[in-house]
């Protein structure tokens, strides 16, 4: 599961493709994850049974904000729901690079 | 008065405004495609959108049954963030913002010559001088000003919102980034949120 994911985001405005790099060490998971608008640390990585992946990331700009990602990890596919606070989810689908 | 002004719903209802008289209403420049623009990602895009039209669903919800309303007219003049067709739109809304139950009128426009009455109404009817970059004294400037006066009452973004009491006169009007939950006044001196503004005027 550890290595640079290319996630596409679904958006009714278009796709929109995200990186997100993961990777741990023995204190634990680590992430960031961006593209070419920025950047953001990832938090509360949760990984169970190597098959599912949760992250948050707490932003203030654009919006305060709290993106949720969940997903669920085969092989080197993704899939799974970004959200936002409590008025917007959308799907995901990511590939191991 | 506010209510005496024709306009339909985004359905083609006319005369739908009519139907609000006696209600205290918030009526909303809205575009379904706000913040869609080269310099922000569309996740973000998308996100400014609902969590606008996520927070006037939350204070439609919160008064209605006090006798209140949001009313919201879909606009393109802001970054062209409202292209379609009425039934687009309509379209756009329902699948995309399926939380949305307030009412929707019908697309207008909010500034220059073809400007919807009721907004020239809500901007206030008196003429004003204003050097917005339009004012530049050309002709094409001088066809797109109001000739009721849009002045400093030009509406400059999507999702102003303006306060209206039970007889149809303007009471408060707020900017775009005024949000309806806001729980201080975003302008100093504003003196209330809309929340309170709303719970004040339907007494």
């Amino acid at each position: 599961m550890l290595g640079k994911w290319k996630l596409s985001v679904n958006t009714p405005f278009g796709d929109e493709i995200y990186i997100f790099d993961l990777f741990s060490d023995k204190e634990g998971y680590y992430g960031v994850i961006g593209n070419d608008k920025g950047f953001l640390k990832s938090t509360n990585i949760k990984v169970s049974d190597g098959k599912f992946i949760s992250w948050t990331e707490p932003t203030k700009t654009p919006i305060d904000a709290t993106i949720k990602f969940d997903a669920s990890v085969e092989g080197n596919l993704m899939v799974g729901t970004v959200k936002i606070d409590e008025y917007l989810t959308v799907g995901f689908e990511g590939v191991l690079e | 008065m506010l209510y005496d002004i024709q306009a339909s719903s985004i359905e083609g209802v006319k005369n739908y405004l009519s139907t609000f008289n006696g209600k205290v209403t918030l009526v909303v420049n809205i575009s379904s495609k706000a913040g869609y623009t080269p310099h922000c990602s569309n996740l973000w895009s998308y996100a400014r959108t609902c969590r606008q039209l996520w927070q006037l669903q939350k204070v439609h919800d919160e008064f209605k049954d006090r006798g209140f309303s949001v009313l919201a007219f879909p606009n393109n003049q802001f970054g062209s963030m409202e292209p379609g067709t009425n039934e687009e739109i309509k379209d756009f809304i329902k699948k995309h913002y399926s939380f949305v139950t307030f009412p929707i009128f019908e697309k207008v426009d909010v500034n220059g010559k073809n400007e919807h009455e009721v907004f020239s109404f809500l901007k206030g009817l008196e003429k004003r001088n204003y050097d917005d970059f339009t004012a530049n004294n050309s002709e094409e400037a001088k066809n797109n000003q109001n000739l009721a006066g849009q002045a400093i009452a030009r509406i400059s973004h999507g999702y102003e919102k303006f306060l209206v009491s039970r007889d149809g006169r303007m009471i408060s009007r707020f900017n775009w980034q005024d949000m309806p939950l806001d729980t201080i006044p975003r302008v100093q001196g504003a003196g209330w949120t809309i929340r309170e503004a709303i719970d004040e005027v339907l007494g």
